[in-house]
């Protein structure tokens, strides 16, 4: 049975349960952290260790988390952090991961098939700033409300609004040129 | 209308071609048995950082035992031991004020002999440098006269400037000097100024 944010709030605060919560707390959210961060990078293995990074520091920072946010905001600011932190540490290899695959697609096909087009997507979604970046997968892979949005990135959801239309525009530029 | 409609409705006005690429995209595969396996190796990894963690702190506060028992009294004896020096006269000290000042002398020193440096490395860049003008009844040198003075201070004057004086004063020698090349060969040969040629490999150096 899964338990409620609350219910693993609660668990956390009694020290003889902390694991017991953790565990409690990665079964309800590691599958939704793992596919958001996942769209940031072009592999597995990058996602793997953006997400172990991100459930490294919550259990570092749990004791101080004060419920000011919902646990699912929390969670979801740290990963989106971490995997911005993560591609500008390792920019230059994540462009050439993206290019050596593309260019096995193109050796493969003469057309454009939907794993080259998915390859042609994550290229220019890695080439719009951070902020767009975020936004973007929020809402398009993530499918998202404004407000949560806004709750995450403590942005006002006006704000969100515009940035998720640039970044559309942008995308759409670059996948038509 | 549910938020997935609202999402997708929105997307569509704003760009039915990525719409059509959202519907189209194969889903993300993972490793099986990943999400299943993912907390232990959370936990795994924990107490590795955790346990590396640890073992630095214990590094770092290890100081050998009673360090800091004759800490002060260490100190204190190598500071009167280099104060006895003193009186000995083996190490004459700087009063405090004085050393100062001669920190502040030596600062200024530095800084007017760069100043005057650039000053005179610009003088002697000048483009109008006047060359053996004897009308003003100031500098009535002769060529030769530059020239061995140049010479002798070379490090002082670019190229270009040594090649303008010199060149008169070679022009001269080489129209003094009238020697056929065979008249030459000839007194080299006599002379036996030939090097050998072991003696020409010879490493100078």
């Amino acid at each position: 049975m899964k338990l409620t944010d609350e219910e693993i709030l609660l668990q956390f605060k009694d020290p003889a349960s902390k694991e017991k919560a953790f565990r409690n707390l990665l079964s309800a959210y590691q599958e939704r952290l793992y596919y958001h961060v996942r769209r940031y990078v072009h592999n597995h293995e990058d996602a793997n260790d953006i997400l172990q990074n991100t459930c490294i520091k919550v259990w570092n920072a749990i004791d101080n988390f004060r419920g000011e946010a919902a646990l699912y905001t929390w969670l979801y600011r740290i990963a989106g952090n971490e995997a911005i932190t993560f591609l500008n540490k390792n920019k230059k290899r994540n462009e050439v991961d993206i290019e050596q695959t593309s260019a096995q697609y193109r050796g493969a096909s003469d057309g454009i098939g939907a794993d080259e087009m998915t390859l042609k997507l994550e290229r220019a979604i890695a080439s719009l700033p951070d902020k767009q970046k975020q936004v973007f997968i929020m809402r398009y892979y993530d499918e998202m409300p404004y407000e949560k949005m806004a709750e995450i990135s403590e942005t006002s959801v006006g704000a969100l609004k515009a940035s998720y239309h640039h970044a559309v525009k942008k995308i759409e530029e670059i996948l038509t040129a | 209308m549910n938020n997935q409609t609202d999402i997708l409705n929105e997307l569509k006005e704003l760009s039915p071609f990525l719409l059509q690429v959202k519907e189209t995209e194969k889903p993300l595969s993972v490793p099986a048995h990943y999400f299943e396996d993912f907390t232990d190796t959370i936990f795994a990894e924990i107490k590795t950082k955790r346990g590396f963690l640890e073992t630095l702190q214990k590094e770092k506060t290890t100081v050998p035992p009673a360090y800091f028992d004759k800490f002060a009294d260490n100190i204190i004896a190598k500071i009167k031991a280099e104060e006895a020096l003193v009186e000995k006269g083996k190490i004459k000290a700087l009063p405090k004020q004085q050393n100062k000042v001669f920190q502040l002398f030596t600062r200024v020193a530095f800084a007017a002999s760069v100043v005057g440096a650039m000053f005179f490395i610009k003088h002697i860049q000048n483009d109008e440098l006047p060359l053996n003008n004897c009308a003003d009844g100031i500098a009535c040198l002769t060529q030769e006269e530059i020239y061995n003075y140049m010479n002798a201070n070379s490090h002082e004057f670019d190229v270009q400037q040594i090649q303008e004086v010199v060149k008169p004063v070679v022009d001269t020698i080489e129209t003094k000097i009238d020697i056929e090349s065979k008249d030459a060969t000839k007194y080299i040969e006599e002379n036996k100024l030939i090097l050998e040629f072991d003696d020409s490999s010879t490493d100078i150096f």
